[in-house]
């Protein structure tokens, strides 16, 4: 095995996005030739208007004949208008254009040719998903009862069709539905990626499904395009369990014979698994489309007198990655959305997110301050199929300047790279043949982050094409040498790019494996809180989700219902400090909500993929939802934030009840205590939790 | 996500009750064991006494009287009722050399032995599909392999006739439905000569032969692909409860069509599952679907008369890009094959209804028939009795 030197820094300096570099250049995606076949969606930092944006892209002209780049119709002419000195933008993009996108310009402060900052490489993304020639989104206002509120869900797999979201046999409560993961639909389109349903849609779908009383909701999903066996499209709606239907259950499922008129419900349905990709999937660039695309729906729902309906996000996804102090990308989306142009004082908007449930996945190491010489071994596994991430984060640095520490990295057979934390710059091992199996990259984060990030990037170990480079599996050592005077805490995580068995791409977890890390108490019981005198530097502390770290979301840890403790795997705070001024202030969840009905009974019964089933699913996915469907209530409070709700949310209204932990429960990972839905009882005899 | 039930493993506790199993509840009359002759034989020895001098004689059988059938042995019955229903059909393949290759089931009508006079008319055609439509139905075979997870449980069980899963829609029983068993297990015995000849006349290669990655879940049956023998069956099955439930004048099942949905949407499942297991093409299923509901028409007619629908199946019309839906076909509310089978726009087959014919149903056929619609009967209110 080769090392290729650090002159690397060479071309570090080129590039926008190492992350995003990195995946374009594995195996799977380095064939020149490929380059005009590939879409990619790809979230964008941008300089000034979309409208601007889109001349200076017209101008780049590309390779080969076709369109390179597709800014979706959800950002509509108003969007596109808008100025701005730096907004996000998500679109679709060629690959070729995706590597001129992400060229960094010679002055390292400005913008590049196209005024783009920053850029997120999403997810591979199927050509027949793309439509080019979409109509602007309906706009239409939507009169609502006055204590209406609108549940909007994203998630993946969600079964539109389920009586829990229905009034009727033909009438459903799902006001529109954005499918990202279907094939684009027939004239007349509004949406650029996948597919888009408004009410009267579904309902004639509905109709045109139904036969002696009976919905084929097999044939509904054939029609809505979510289950296309034969195109490359694959949700989880053709499964018996399916991640979204059970969560927007939870959230704002009720029994069609309620007839419940006041949740109406607004989604998103993710491309969880649209195209196979080895070299990993960036939720982001989805997610932003998704709140983009629900948040102007949300603003169709009206009183009668014009007021906006209070409108309560749920999105149970979790991220491993992230500086975890409210500053990520995902963290400020929201705030973007809601916070920033006030206009959460005309709609009240409301987020819960899963805490996550990565506690004891072992995939936070902390190189504490004062120490010179931290180690983490990362275990890589064999036959893990996609490509592995490790992000070391330095502490903040309220002056900007930067701390230089040294990071190596070693193989299993001990060949290594190593790189000085400073500038930019990136270091490659390769092997034999001399192909790249590994980068060491670093960069300083700007504002509002503000802090210096090193990733490691490491191919696959193991690929069923003979040609792919892989990166050797078993104990990867990286140590962080760091000056003694150094101060603040440096804080690593494995990204998550497990993959459930059986499913492709067959992801397997590296996790870091260090010996003094203890998992077990003197019971045999896994320990949920690290021991007070761990000298481990792998911790469960800090493994709370990337995403839930934002300041203006109620993040949801999980605990047991009748054990009455939280969940073991129900993720911890604090939060990474100190940090810009920009960050969150939280010590972790805000509360807790039932993930598990027992040790034994695991997660919590909810809706099934097809009507009238039913399916354990479990986690701070489970218990998100379940606070969502409590928050319809408090968000009819005006002037109420949500986290403060999430403090105390008995003295706002019913239908939630306290359940007293037993022994003890640390703030950091219980946040205000644990509540339970209750009612009449189950999650789906509450009839009306308002009432 | 959270652990799965094995809800579905108790579904297996029905194939005890499977349909050749009712055989056994006969078997309660002694046995062949040479144990019993000895006994039988000193017993005799001990009471039989002098030969009795004058007996009353019996009556002459009543030969020709479809009752006696139920005095037969179950494997009696069937060799009764098989030698009567499987010679008013009749298989033919029309077999081009590059051209479309086609097979005919007809029916045959007229008297039967010396007396003359066959009819053949055809009944169903069924047109194979071209390979390069089969290419195109490898994306199908594919997409389904990914529920399989899903779906293995029932893929198994369905391995053998899929009574359970018509039990658990319709009240059938050995005890309680003993006919409808027999005459279930009869249409599936009869089909099966049935989707032999076809599958082997039309030769349609399996999908494990066209490429590598299919990779079944179960064995693939060495006969051809078209028409899926499980489609057929399932189809066949659930068209003829639900033509019991009708006639059976219960009020549940009176004109609420929604039990014959769910038995099509059984039966549909059923079909579905071989795609998902690797086993069979999409296309396989609508040309099974459509043979047993035609089938199912067949039976009836010759056992209760009245009138029965002939169809022609359109494979190279059953376009690549196409799935399976059994709605195409069949309407339940009115038990009526749709006159023109069409899947987004593609046409893949017709249908026609013809009149009765002046042939006399089968006495022995119309009293299984009979037999069994009655199980299906409820019985009269208690007062009704002793009034």
């Amino acid at each position: 095995m080769a090392v290729s030197s650090a002159s690397e820094s060479a071309r570090a300096a080129n590039i926008l996005s190492q992350e995003a570099d990195f995946r374009l250049t594995r195996h799977p995606h380095a064939n020149p030739e490929s380059q005009i076949a590939k879409w990619w969606s790809v979230l964008l930092q941008i300089e000034g208007s979309i409208e601007a944006f889109i001349a200076k892209a017209e101008a780049y002209g590309g390779a080969g004949a076709g369109p390179y780049f597709l800014v979706p119709v959800a950002y509509d002419p108003d969007d596109r208008q808008a100025a701005a000195d730096v907004q996000p933008v998500v679109i679709y993009a060629r690959q070729d254009f995706v590597h001129a996108l992400n060229r960094r310009p010679e002055d390292p402060d400005a913008a590049n040719r196209f005024g783009v900052r920053a850029l997120t490489l999403g997810a591979l993304t199927a050509r027949n998903v793309l439509d080019f020639a979409a109509d602007w989104p309906e706009t239409s206002v939507i009169e609502v009862a006055d204590d209406s509120v609108v549940m909007a869900v994203i998630d993946d797999g969600i079964g539109i069709a389920n009586n829990l979201f229905r009034m009727g046999p033909v009438a459903t409560r799902v006001e529109f539905a954005a499918l990202l993961e279907a094939r684009k639909g027939p004239r007349p389109s509004r949406a650029s990626a996948g597919r888009t349903f408004g009410r009267d849609e579904i309902d004639a779908l509905l109709a045109a499904c139904t036969f002696n009383g009976l919905l084929d909701e097999d044939l509904f999903y054939a029609r809505t395009g979510q289950a296309d066996y034969d195109g490359e499209v694959f949700s989880t709606v053709s499964l018996r369990a399916s991640h979204g239907t059970h969560v927007m259950g939870l959230a704002a499922g009720y029994p069609m014979q309620e007839q419940i008129e006041n949740r109406p419900i607004i989604c998103a349905a993710l491309p969880a698994r649209l195209v196979e990709d080895t070299t990993g999937v960036e939720m982001l660039p989805a997610l932003y489309l998704s709140f983009h695309m629900l948040m102007k729906q949300a603003r169709r729902f009206r009183t009668k007198d014009g007021a906006l309906a209070p409108v309560v996000f749920n999105l149970s996804f979790g991220n491993a990655g992230g500086p975890h102090d409210g500053t990520g990308p995902f963290a400020t989306l929201f705030d973007h959305f809601f916070a920033e142009n006030g206009a959460a004082a005309l709609q009240p908007a409301w987020l819960t997110l899963a805490a996550g449930n990565l506690n004891l996945s072992r995939m936070h190491g902390e190189i504490p301050e004062g120490r010179g010489n931290t180690q983490l071994d990362l275990m890589v596994q064999p036959d893990d199929r996609t490509a592995t991430q490790v992000q070391i984060w330095l502490p903040y640095s309220a002056d900007g300047t930067e701390e230089k520490a040294e990071i190596s990295v070693s193989t299993p057979f001990g060949d290594g790279v190593a790189i000085i934390t400073a500038g930019r710059t990136c270091a490659s091992l390769l092997n034999a043949a001399g192909q790249e199996i590994a980068r060491l990259s670093y960069e300083h984060v700007p504002a509002p982050v503000e802090r210096g990030r090193a990733i490691l990037s490491l191919n696959p170990t193991a690929s069923l094409i003979a040609e792919e480079p892989l990166a050797p599996c078993g104990r990867w050592v990286a140590q962080i040498r760091r000056r003694k005077r150094s101060k603040g805490a440096m804080q690593a995580w494995v990204r998550r790019d497990e993959t459930l068995p059986g499913f492709k791409p067959g992801g397997r977890q590296a996790y870091f494996d260090n010996a003094d890390y203890v998992r077990f108490g003197p019971f045999g019981r896994p320990l949920a809180v690290d021991p007070e005198d761990t000298t481990s530097p792998v911790r469960r502390a800090m493994t709370l989700s990337g995403y839930a770290c934002g300041q203006s979301a109620v993040a949801v840890a999980a605990f047991v219902g009748k054990e009455r403790e939280l969940s073991a795997y129900s993720a911890a705070g604090p939060l990474n400090e100190p940090a810009s001024g920009y960050a969150a202030d939280r010590m972790g969840p805000d509360l807790t909500g039932r993930g598990d009905d027992s040790a034994v009974l695991r997660g919590v019964l909810g809706a099934g993929s097809r009507s009238g089933s039913f399916v354990r699913q479990g986690g701070t996915s489970s218990a998100a939802p379940q606070i969502a469907r409590a928050a319809a209530v408090g968000v009819q409070t005006p002037g109420l934030a949500a986290r403060d709700w999430a403090q105390a949310p008995l003295e706002y209204g019913r239908g939630l009840r306290e359940v007293e932990l037993r022994g003890e429960a640390e703030p950091a990972r219980a946040g205000s205590g644990a509540f339970d839905l209750c009612g009449s009882g189950g999650v789906f005899r509450v009839k009306d939790a308002s009432e | 996500m959270a652990g799965r039930e094995n809800a579905y493993n108790a579904y297996n506790a029905y194939n005890a009750y499977n349909a050749y199993n009712a055989y056994n509840a006969y078997n309660a009359y002694g046995s062949d064991a040479p144990a019993d002759a000895l006994a039988l034989l000193t017993n005799r020895d001990g009471i039989v006494s002098s030969q009795i001098e004058h007996i009353t004689p019996p009556r002459p059988a009543s030969a020709g009287n479809p009752e006696a059938l139920k005095r037969l042995t179950p494997e009696q019955q069937a060799a009764i009722y098989m030698s009567v229903l499987a010679p008013t059909i009749d298989v033919t393949s029309e077999a081009g050399a590059s051209e479309c290759v086609s097979a005919t089931v007809w029916r045959r009508s007229g008297a039967t032995g010396n007396g003359g006079g066959l009819k053949y008319t055809e009944m169903l055609r069924m047109k194979a599909p071209a390979i390069d439509q089969l290419v195109q139905q490898l994306n199908y075979v594919a997409g389904y392999a990914q529920i399989r997870g899903d779906r293995t449980a029932e893929i198994l069980t369905q391995l053998s006739l899929p009574f359970p899963f018509f039990q658990s829609i319709g009240y059938i029983d050995p005890a309680r439905t003993p006919r409808t068993l027999e005459l279930l297990g009869l249409a599936a015995a009869f089909a099966f000569s049935t989707i032999q000849r076809l599958k082997f006349a039309l030769a349609v290669k399996r999908p494990i032969e066209f490429s590598p990655q299919v990779q079944p879940i179960i064995p693939t049956p060495t006969h051809a692909s078209l028409p899926s023998g499980h489609a057929t069956e399932a189809f066949l099955i659930a068209r003829l409860i639900w033509k019991l439930m009708r006639q059976s004048e219960a009020p549940q099942y009176g004109d609420h069509a929604y039990w014959g949905d769910m038995l099509m949407r059984q039966a549909a499942r059923i079909a579905i599952n071989r795609t998902v297991a690797g086993v069979h093409f999409p296309v396989d299923s609508a040309a099974g679907a459509m043979l047993g509901l035609v089938l199912a028409e067949h039976m009836q007619n010759v056992t209760r008369g009245g009138g029965w629908e002939s169809a022609d199946f359109d494979g190279p019309g059953f376009e690549g890009r196409l799935d399976f839906d059994w709605h195409a076909l069949y309407e339940p509310a009115t038990d009526r094959l749709h006159r023109k089978v069409v899947t987004d726009g593609c046409r893949w087959g017709t249908s026609k209804a013809h009149k009765g014919a002046r042939d006399t149903p089968s006495d022995i056929l119309n009293w299984l028939w009979e037999a069994a619609v009655a199980e299906w009967r409820d019985l009269p209110p208690a007062f009704a009795v002793a009034g």
